[in-house]
């Protein structure tokens, strides 16, 4: 009952820093108005002067204010994190659901189809249904790793691998994809295979996401170039279309978490908008950078770097 | 089902799984189905073909579900064309803008089994 009292332990618990914890600030502003009525009683016997009295009063109310500023600020971000929540388990079910309602209705025919069925139909049933399934899987695990990305629990796992290798598999489980809309990727790969020691997943996990991204915004297909290269002691990674585009309006949203502008409504009928997300925090997290330049109706390139100390060149290769 | 045979269906789905398993089973319930991945062939379709009912996704590609049906509404051919909204958005404010298009049913994807939704479709069908 008196758990907000152990001010450390409430904030912790809600994970938000002191100077957003309703308790703290409370206590503040009692501790602010016992001083200031004590002051002005000490004052007011001092000094006869009702003009010192009155700037006193001025100060305190001053200090009230910008304390009450601050609740408001932090009953606002809360309401804010409320919101975003309620359009998360919005955004999610529906993710969700669209592939639980492929699975449901693959049942429902293998069902009806019982004693009918091929041995063909009821495979093909199957493949449809692990598909699906390896999408919710997909989704829920951006999600989690979204989580441990905000409670600084991600573990990273490095291993020494080759870049160029895993840009050709990352590259290569898109090309069916990418193939049922026309597009075609292309990379250019560096001259000297470029060996990095990072997290392999993780990487892996950011190169899809902006393949994936490149893909769904070349609706009627079209180019989409990939590349490698070794600039200033950096690893830089880019891919370009040469479709959709963003608009303006959207431009500074593009690395928000859900954010799903119109567009992306438009040419993205699935996906969680976290994807960009999840990439940037990832580069990041390791040190690197990530950024795009976009022409709406021309085409968009997304580029990371990642820090030459996490890459070695194998000249050898 | 004689009464059916000769009806058209137009289904705007962008989902490729869902498209196949409802169009299959409309074709063997006798329907004749003419499918449309994305708001904008659709609505090209709507243009050049006479349906009897349209079923429709909300979220799609190139123009969505809303757009289609703004398009129906304001064409003297479509203007009466019963809609049987098909889609996994379950939002008040979808549900609400969806009925102002005077639409006839709004089916939730993950609530209804295939024969359901096909009996709908004949529901509706035969109070067109």
């Amino acid at each position: 009952m008196f758990k907000f009292l152990n001010l450390k332990e409430y904030c912790n618990e809600y994970k938000i820093s002191i100077w957003e914890c309703p308790p703290f600030i409370f206590t503040i502003m009692g501790v602010v108005i016992i001083f200031s009525i004590l002051a002005a009683y000490f004052v007011g016997r001092i000094y006869v002067d009702p003009f010192i009295v009155l700037l006193i009063i001025f100060a305190v109310t001053a200090l009230l204010f910008i304390l009450s500023f601050i609740i408001v600020k932090s009953f606002e971000k809360m309401a804010q994190i409320s919101k975003e929540k309620s359009e998360f388990i919005s955004i999610m079910s529906h993710q969700l659901r669209t592939p639980l309602s492929s699975i449901k209705w693959q049942l429902d025919l293998l069902l009806k189809k019982d004693a009918s069925l091929t041995a063909e139909t009821g495979r093909k049933a199957i493949l449809t249904m692990e598909e699906q399934n390896e999408k919710m899987i997909k989704t829920v695990n951006d999600m989690l790793e979204v989580n441990r990305l905000e409670n600084n629990a991600l573990v990273f796992e490095k291993s020494v691998f080759s870049f160029t290798d895993l840009v050709e598999n990352v590259i290569e489980k898109f090309q069916k994809e990418a193939l049922l809309i026309n597009a075609e990727i292309i990379f250019s790969p560096p001259q000297k295979e470029v060996k990095i020691k990072t997290d392999k997943i993780r990487i892996g996990i950011v190169i899809s996401h902006l393949i994936d991204n490149a893909i769904r915004y070349s609706p009627n297909g079209g180019k989409i170039s990939v590349f490698l290269e070794n600039v200033d002691n950096k690893i830089r990674f880019s891919i370009s279309d040469e479709r959709v585009g963003i608009p303006k309006q959207d431009l500074a949203y593009v690395f928000k978490k859900f954010y799903r502008g119109d567009t992306s409504r438009k040419y993205k009928s699935d996906g969680l908008g976290i994807g960009l997300y999840l990439a940037k925090a990832i580069v990041e997290s390791f040190g690197g950078k990530i950024d795009f330049t976009s022409i709406e109706g021309k085409g968009s390139t997304f580029w990371f770097t990642l820090p030459i100390s996490l890459v070695k060149i194998n000249k050898e290769s | 089902m004689t009464d059916t045979e000769k009806k058209r269906i137009l289904f705007i789905e962008d989902e490729e799984n869902m498209q196949k398993i409802i169009t299959s089973s409309l074709q063997e319930e006798g329907f004749e189905v003419f499918s449309a991945y994305d708001g904008e062939s659709g609505i090209k379709m709507l243009e050049e073909k006479r349906v009897d009912l349209v079923l429709l996704d909300l979220i799609l590609p190139k123009k969505d579900g809303f757009d289609v049906l703004e398009f129906m509404r304001s064409r003297e051919e479509t203007k009466h064309t019963p809609v049987i909204i098909l889609t996994n958005l379950e939002e008040k404010f979808d549900i609400q803008r969806a009925a102002n298009f005077d639409v006839r049913a709004y089916m939730v994807k993950a609530q209804y089994k295939i024969t359901e939704i096909i009996d709908k479709i004949q529901e509706v069908l035969k109070t067109k």
